[in-house]
C-alpha cells in the first residue's frame, strides 16, 4: 500500500474546493453536503493515519518524520516537496481536521452569504494549515505559511462585523511583516549551510545542522558588536511565529480581529491557525537554532508571561464577552509559549498537549458566545443575566468548558497546564508563580463570565429566549466531551508526542537525541531538561 | 584615454573665444547710431501688417515633417550607391526592400489624405 | 576605389544572418501588411486587424521558439550588432505573450471608447518589435534604435485619446520626458565610443577588461549616463516622475502594454549591458553603488507614494515602480542567480501586472475606467469571478505565495543575500511589507459591500476574450507560483546561454 497519505490529505480539501466551483451556486445543500463530507473525510484520513503512526515506520535522523514523501521540487535550489508526520505535527494535524470539520458543519447550519466562497476558501485554509504542519522543506512550509494569508484574508475580508476591513489588514500587514523577516533568516540559513555542506537545501533534516556563524555581527564604520548572524536569523523566526501566537507586544491584532469574526471562521482561526505559530516555535525556532534558543529563552519565556498576565487583565476589563474569550485566549497561548521557552521536555510536551486542548476549547467557547448573541442579540455582559433557567443545556456545556477553560483538573487543560507550570519551575520558579498568577485569574473572570451570564434573575433581553436546537447540542457535545476524556485519560496525546517532543527538546539543547521512548506527559521530571 | 580629447577641448576653447572675441572688438570699435527705422523687423522698409504671432495652417508641419522623414531616408541611398559595386546582388535586393517599405509608408500617407492641401 | 577602403564594415554575406532576426523580420512584416490592410479595412471590420495582428505575433512566437531550439550555441548576428541568444529570445517571449494578451482584450476597450483606429495595431506590433530589437541588441546603435522604434510608437499611443486631455497630457509629458532620456542615452553612449572606441558591446567589454588597471572618468560618466537613460524607460526612482501621469492618461489597453513590455525590454538591455558588458570589477564597483541607490529608491518611492493614491492606475504606475526597484536588485548582485532570477521576476511581473490591467481594460464602461476606488467598491458581487483573478494578481505583485509573484521576490532577495547583499534585501523585504497595505486595501474595496443608497458602477460584461486574457493570466500566475520549474528552468537557460564574446 503505498499511497502518498499526506498528500492526499493536503490535496483532498483543494479538489473539493475545485469541485465546488462547478456546483452551481442556488444548490446550497449539496455545497454544504460536499464542504462537510470533503473534511469529514480528511478528517477521517488524518485520525486513521495519526492513530496507526505508532507502528508506521519512520525517517532516521534526530527527527522522525513518519509517512515522510520526497519529491524534486525546484533543483536549481534544491528546494522539495519534503512532508512528514511526527509525533508534535500529528495531534495537531489531528486538531487541525476536527476544526474544519467543526467550521464546516457550523456553516452549514446557518444561510451564509455567498456560501459557495466561504465553503472554498474554508476548504483552501485546510489545505495551507495541513501543509504548515507536515512541511519538513523550510520552503514549502513558507509557502504555506504565507499562501495560508489568502484564504484567511478573504475570509475574514468578506465575513464578520462592520469593522473587519482594518482589523483584517492590520492582521495580514503584521503577519506578512513578520514571515518577510522569517525568509530573509531562512535564506541566510540556507546560504550558510550552502557554503558549509557544499549542497543546497531547504529540508529541516539537512538544516539542523546549522552553518551560521556564531560570531557576533558587527556594524560597520560605527563598530557596534550586535548579535551573532545565527541570533539574528532566530530573531526572524521569532518574529514571525510570536506574532503569529500572538506574544504580547505583538498581539494588537488579536482583540479586534477575533471580535469582527464570524463564527464558522473563529472556531478553526482560533482554533488552530494562531496555535500554527507556537507549533513552527517547536518544529523550526527550537531545532535550527539551540545556542540562539538559549540565550533568548529567558527574554522570550518573560513575553510569555507577560502575555499570560495581560491577557488576564484584559479579560477582566472588558463588558463585551467575545472580547473576553478573546483576551483569554491570549492568556492561555502565553501559557503556550511558556511551555515551548521552558525547553525542556515537560513545558513543551505540555505545550503540544495544551494547543490541542485550548483548540478544542476555545472553539467550543466561540461556539456557546455566537449562542448567546443570537438568541439574545447582545454581548454586553451586563445585559445578560439568568440564562440557566432558560438555557438549561447551553448552561451545562458552558460550564463544562468554563471549567476546562481554567484548567480545573479532570479538565483536558489540567494537565497540559500542569505540565507547563512543571517545566516554568524547571527553568526558573519565578515564571511559575507568575504564570500561576495567570491561572488565579482565569478563575476569576471565567467564573464571573460564567455566572454573570448564567444566574441572577433573567434581564429583560434574556427574558424571553428558548434553549439550544438539539443539532448546536451535537456540534457542543463532542466537544465537551473530549475536553473530559482528554481531562480524565491523558494519556493518549503524550503517549503519540512524547519521542518527538524528547527529540525535539534535544536538538534545542544542541545535541541529537533517540533516546528511547519511556516517558509520560505526566511522569517524572527528565534530567535532560534542565537549563 | 581623456587626454585624446585634449584637441576638441582646445578647439572649443578656440571657437568660443573667437566667438565672443568678435563679438566683443564690434561693440567696442563699432560706431553707434541707433534711429526708429532700425528696430522695425524688416530693415529693408516693408512695414508689417499685424502680429507674427498668428496660427499657421497645420498642413506645412504636415507636409514639412513628411518632407523631413523622406528626405532623410533617401539620403541612405547615397552611401549605399558607393558600394553597391562590391554588394553585388544582395545589396540592390536589400535596397528593394528599403525602397518599399519608403513606398508603402508614402501610399500610407497618400491614402490617408495627408498629402491634401485643405 | 579609396572611397571603398574607408568602408569595409558593409561587406556583405558572411556576417549576415537573417535568422537570427527572424522573430523580429517577422513583427515587423506584421507592421507593415497591418498599415496597408488599415487602408482597406471598413471601420466596422477593424476588429479583424485585430486578428491578423495577433497571426503575426503567434507567428513571431513560433519562430522564437524554434530560434531557441536553435540557439543552444548563442552568436551574434550582424557583426556583432544583434545577439542571438536565449537570454534575448526568453525576453522575446515574453513581450509576445503580454504583447498577444493586450491585442485580445483591446478591440472591446477601443469600440467602448471610439477608438477604433487600425493604427493603433501597427503601432502596438511596431513598439513590440522595438522591444524585441532591444533584446536582442549586441550594439549601443542598435539599443538606440530600438529605444526609438518602441518609444514613438509609444508616444503616439499614448495620446492614442486624442479628444481626452489627459490623454494628450500622457502623450506630450512622455514625449518630452523621453527626449530627454534619449538625450542622455545618446550622450552617454558617445562617451563610451569615445572612451573605448566600439559600440559593440562585446568589444567595448574587451577594451575595458584590455584598458589596464584604470578608469577612466568620462567612461564612468558615460555608464552613469546610459544607466540615466535606461532608467527612465524602466521608470525607476527618481526618473519615474512620468510614469503615473502616463500610465493614467493612456488608453488603460495602452497602458497594459507599456507597462509590461518596455520595462521588460529595457531591463533586458540593462543587464545585458551593465551585468554583462561592464561587470569588469573596476567599474562594476563604481556602477553598483549607482544602481544600488536607484534599486532602493524606486522600492521606498514606489510604495510609499502608492499608499496616498485613490486611482487604481496610478497604483499600479506607482507598483511598477517599486517592482522595477526589486528587480534592479537583480542587476545590482552580479551573479548568475540574480540574473535569473530577475529573469524570472520580469516574466512573474508581467503576467501579474498585464492582468491587473486587463480587469481595468475589461471592465471599463462607455464613459469611464475602472480607475477610482469608488468604482471598485463591490466588484466581488457582480463579478465574482474577475474580482477573484484580480485579487490573485494583487497577491502575486504583493508577492504572496503561491503565486508567480512570491518566488520572484523570492528568487531576487536570496540572489542578494547569496552575494552578501543583506541590506539591499531588507530594503526590499521592509518596502514589500508595506506594499501589502494598498494591494490588500484594493482587494477589500472588491469585497465590501456597496451601500443601498451608493451609486454603483456599471461595471461591463466580460467577453469572451476578455474572459480568456484573465483566465490565461490567472493560470498563469499561480502555475508559475506552484510548478516553479516549468519558467524557471527556461530562465536558467536563458541566463546561461547569454552571448558574451563576439
Amino acid at each position: 500500500m503505498n499511497v502518498p497519505w499526506l498528500t492526499v490529505v493536503l490535496l483532498l480539501p483543494l479538489a473539493a474546493a475545485a469541485l465546488l466551483q462547478v456546483i452551481p451556486r442556488t444548490a446550497v445543500t449539496l455545497l454544504k453536503a460536499l464542504t462537510v463530507t470533503a473534511t469529514a473525510a480528511a478528517a477521517a484520513i488524518v485520525w486513521t493515519l495519526v492513530a496507526t503512526m505508532g507502528g508506521s515506520p519512520h525517517s532516521a535522523g534526530p527527527l522522525s518524520f513518519h509517512y515522510s514523501e520526497i519529491h524534486q521540487w525546484i533543483p536549481v535550489i534544491g528546494a522539495t516537496y519534503h512532508v512528514g508526520l511526527d509525533g508534535i505535527s500529528a495531534w495537531i494535524l489531528a486538531l487541525n481536521a476536527g476544526v474544519f470539520v467543526l467550521g464546516a458543519i457550523l456553516v452549514s447550519r446557518r444561510s451564509t452569504d455567498r456560501l459557495k466562497l466561504f465553503c472554498g476558501l474554508l476548504l483552501l485554509t485546510e489545505t495551507m494549515t495541513a501543509g504548515v504542519l507536515l512541511s519538513v522543506d523550510l520552503l514549502l512550509f513558507y509557502l504555506f505559511w504565507e499562501g495560508m494569508l489568502i484564504p484567511l484574508y478573504f475570509l475574514l475580508a468578506n465575513y464578520g462585523n462592520e469593522n473587519r476591513g482594518r482589523a483584517t489588514v492590520k492582521f495580514i500587514v503584521y503577519t506578512v511583516a513578520g514571515s518577510l523577516l522569517m525568509l530573509v533568516s531562512i535564506l541566510s540559513l540556507f546560504f550558510a549551510h550552502g557554503v558549509a555542506s557544499g549542497n543546497l537545501s531547504f529540508d529541516l533534516t539537512q538544516l539542523l545542522g546549522g552553518g551560521l556563524s556564531k560570531q557576533p555581527l558587527v556594524i560597520p564604520w560605527v563598530n557596534i558588536t550586535t548579535f551573532t548572524p545565527e541570533q539574528w536569523a532566530f530573531l526572524g523566526f521569532a518574529a514571525a511565529f510570536a506574532i503569529k501566537i500572538p506574544l504580547v507586544p505583538f498581539h494588537t491584532w488579536l482583540p479586534d480581529l477575533y471580535e469582527s469574526a464570524p463564527v464558522a471562521v473563529l472556531v478553526f482561526f482560533a482554533g488552530l491557525v494562531s496555535k500554527l505559530g507556537a507549533y513552527s516555535f517547536i518544529r523550526f525556532a527550537l531545532t535550527l537554532f539551540p545556542d540562539a534558543v538559549n540565550t533568548f529563552k529567558w527574554v522570550l519565556a518573560a513575553l510569555a508571561v507577560v502575555s499570560i498576565i495581560y491577557g488576564a487583565l484584559m479579560a477582566l476589563s472588558q463588558r463585551d464577552i467575545k472580547r473576553i474569550v478573546a483576551y483569554s485566549s491570549l492568556s492561555h497561548l502565553g501559557f503556550i509559549a511558556l511551555g515551548i521557552f521552558t525547553l525542556n521536555v515537560n513545558g513543551i510536551n505540555g505545550a503540544v498537549i495544551q494547543i490541542v486542548n485550548h483548540g478544542i476549547i476555545i472553539a467550543a467557547l466561540f461556539i456557546i458566545v455566537d449562542i448567546i448573541e443570537q438568541r439574545t442579540g447582545t454581548r454586553d455582559r451586563h445585559e445578560l443575566a439568568g440564562l440557566e433557567r432558560r438555557m438549561p443545556w447551553l448552561y451545562a456545556f458552558f460550564l463544562v468548558a468554563t471549567l476546562a477553560g481554567l484548567g480545573m483538573p479532570g479538565m483536558n487543560s489540567f494537565a497540559g497546564e500542569f505540565s507547563i507550570m512543571l517545566g516554568a519551575f524547571q527553568l526558573h520558579p519565578a515564571y511559575a508563580v507568575l504564570a500561576g498568577l495567570g491561572v488565579v485569574l482565569a478563575c476569576w473572570y471565567m467564573l464571573r463570565l460564567h455566572q454573570g451570564v448564567m444566574h441572577d434573575p433573567p434581564q429583560p433581553r434574556t427574558e424571553a429566549v428558548g434553549d439550544i436546537r438539539p443539532a448546536q447540542g451535537l456540534v457542543l457535545l463532542p466537544l465537551v466531551g473530549l475536553m473530559v476524556f482528554l481531562g480524565v485519560f491523558p494519556g493518549p496525546v503524550g503517549d503519540v508526542t512524547q519521542l518527538s517532543v524528547k527529540q525535539t527538546t534535544a536538538l534545542a539543547h544542541g545535541y541529537a537525541s533517540t533516546a528511547g521512548p519511556n516517558f509520560s506527559g505526566l511522569g517524572p521530571v527528565s534530567p535532560g531538561g534542565q537549563p | 584615454m581623456l587626454s585624446d580629447f585634449a584637441p576638441i577641448l582646445v578647439f572649443l576653447a578656440v571657437c568660443v573665444a573667437f566667438g565672443a572675441g568678435v563679438q566683443a572688438l564690434a561693440s567696442w570699435f563699432g560706431p553707434r547710431r541707433p534711429s526708429a527705422a532700425k528696430d522695425l523687423p524688416y530693415e529693408c522698409g516693408i512695414v508689417p501688417v499685424e502680429s507674427a504671432r498668428r496660427r499657421f495652417s497645420v498642413s506645412f508641419y504636415v507636409t514639412a515633417m513628411l518632407f523631413i522623414i523622406f528626405d532623410v531616408e533617401s539620403i541612405f541611398l547615397l552611401p549605399w550607391a558607393t558600394i553597391v559595386r562590391q554588394l553585388k546582388v544582395f545589396g540592390v535586393v536589400e535596397m528593394g526592400v528599403f525602397i518599399a517599405a519608403l513606398l508603402i509608408g508614402l501610399i500610407y500617407v497618400w491614402a490617408k489624405g495627408a498629402l491634401r492641401w485643405d | 576605389m579609396t572611397v571603398l577602403g574607408v568602408l569595409p564594415v558593409l561587406a556583405p554575406p558572411p556576417g549576415i544572418d537573417i535568422l537570427g532576426l527572424l522573430p523580429e523580420v517577422i513583427l515587423a512584416g506584421g507592421f507593415i501588411v497591418l498599415m496597408m490592410l488599415d487602408l482597406v479595412t471598413a471601420p466596422a471590420q477593424r476588429g479583424w486587424l485585430a486578428v491578423v495582428s495577433v497571426v503575426a505575433v503567434a507567428g513571431a512566437f513560433g519562430a522564437t521558439v524554434w530560434c531557441w531550439f536553435d540557439a543552444a550555441t548563442p552568436r551574434t548576428v550582424y557583426f556583432g550588432a544583434f545577439a542571438y541568444d536565449r537570454f534575448g529570445l526568453f525576453i522575446n517571449a515574453i513581450i509576445l505573450v503580454s504583447t498577444a494578451l493586450v491585442l485580445m482584450i483591446t478591440p472591446q476597450y477601443l469600440n467602448r471608447r471610439g477608438l477604433h483606429y487600425g493604427e493603433y495595431y501597427a503601432l502596438i506590433l511596431g513598439a513590440a518589435t522595438g522591444m524585441m530589437l532591444l533584446a536582442g541588441a549586441g550594439s549601443l546603435m542598435v539599443i538606440f534604435l530600438a529605444i526609438e522604434l518602441l518609444s514613438i510608437a509609444l508616444y503616439i499611443l499614448s495620446g492614442f485619446n486624442r479628444t481626452e486631455p489627459r490623454s494628450q497630457e500622457a502623450a506630450m509629458k512622455y514625449l518630452l520626458l523621453g527626449g530627454f532620456a534619449s538625450g542622455f542615452l545618446l550622450f552617454g553612449m558617445a562617451l563610451i565610443y569615445g572612451e573605448t572606441g566600439h559600440t559593440q558591446l562585446t568589444l567595448i567589454a574587451a577594451a575595458i577588461t584590455n584598458g589596464g588597471g584604470t578608469v577612466d572618468p568620462l567612461l564612468m560618466a558615460g555608464i552613469a549616463l546610459l544607466f540615466v537613460g535606461l532608467a527612465f524607460k524602466i521608470s525607476a526612482a527618481p526618473f519615474h516622475t512620468w510614469t503615473p501621469d502616463v500610465y493614467q492618461g493612456a488608453p488603460t489597453s495602452v497602458t497594459t502594454f507599456m507597462s509590461v513590455t518596455t520595462k521588460v525590454a529595457a531591463f533586458a538591455a540593462l543587464i545585458r549591458v551593465f551585468s554583462y558588458t561592464f561587470g569588469e570589477p573596476l567599474i562594476y564597483d563604481r556602477w553598483k553603488i549607482i544602481v544600488y541607490f536607484v534599486a532602493i529608491a524606486s522600492m521606498v518611492v514606489g510604495n510609499v507614494a502608492a499608499l496616498r493614491q485613490t486611482s487604481l492606475k496610478r497604483v499600479l504606475g506607482y507598483s511598477g515602480i517599486a517592482q522595477g526597484g526589486y528587480i534592479l536588485i537583480g542587476v545590482v548582485v552580479l551573479t548568475p542567480a540574480a540574473t535569473w532570477g530577475s529573469l524570472y521576476y520580469l516574466a512573474s511581473y508581467a503576467v501579474a501586472n498585464i492582468g491587473a490591467f486587463a480587469v481595468i481594460t475589461v471592465m471599463a464602461n462607455r464613459g469611464e475606467d475602472l480607475d477610482s476606488y469608488a468604482s471598485l467598491r463591490g466588484l466581488a458581487f457582480r463579478r465574482p469571478y474577475v474580482a477573484a483573478a484580480m485579487g490573485l494578481f494583487l497577491l502575486s505583485l504583493g508577492g504572496f505565495p503561491p503565486t508567480a509573484g512570491f518566488f520572484a521576490k523570492f528568487f531576487v532577495f536570496a540572489a542578494a543575500i547569496g552575494a552578501h547583499e543583506l541590506p539591499l534585501a531588507l530594503w526590499g523585504i521592509g518596502t514589500s511589507a508595506v506594499s501589502v497595505f494598498y494591494y490588500l486595501r484594493v482587494g477589500l474595496l472588491m469585497y465590501t459591500r456597496p451601500q443601498p443608497d451608493e451609486p454603483s458602477y456599471n461595471w461591463s460584461r466580460t467577453s469572451l476574450s476578455g474572459g480568456g486574457v484573465l483566465a490565461l493570466t490567472a493560470a498563469g500566475t499561480l502555475v508559475m507560483g506552484i510548478f516553479v520549474t516549468l519558467v524557471l528552468n527556461i530562465a536558467v537557460s536563458a541566463q546561461n546561454g547569454i552571448v558574451l564574446h563576439g
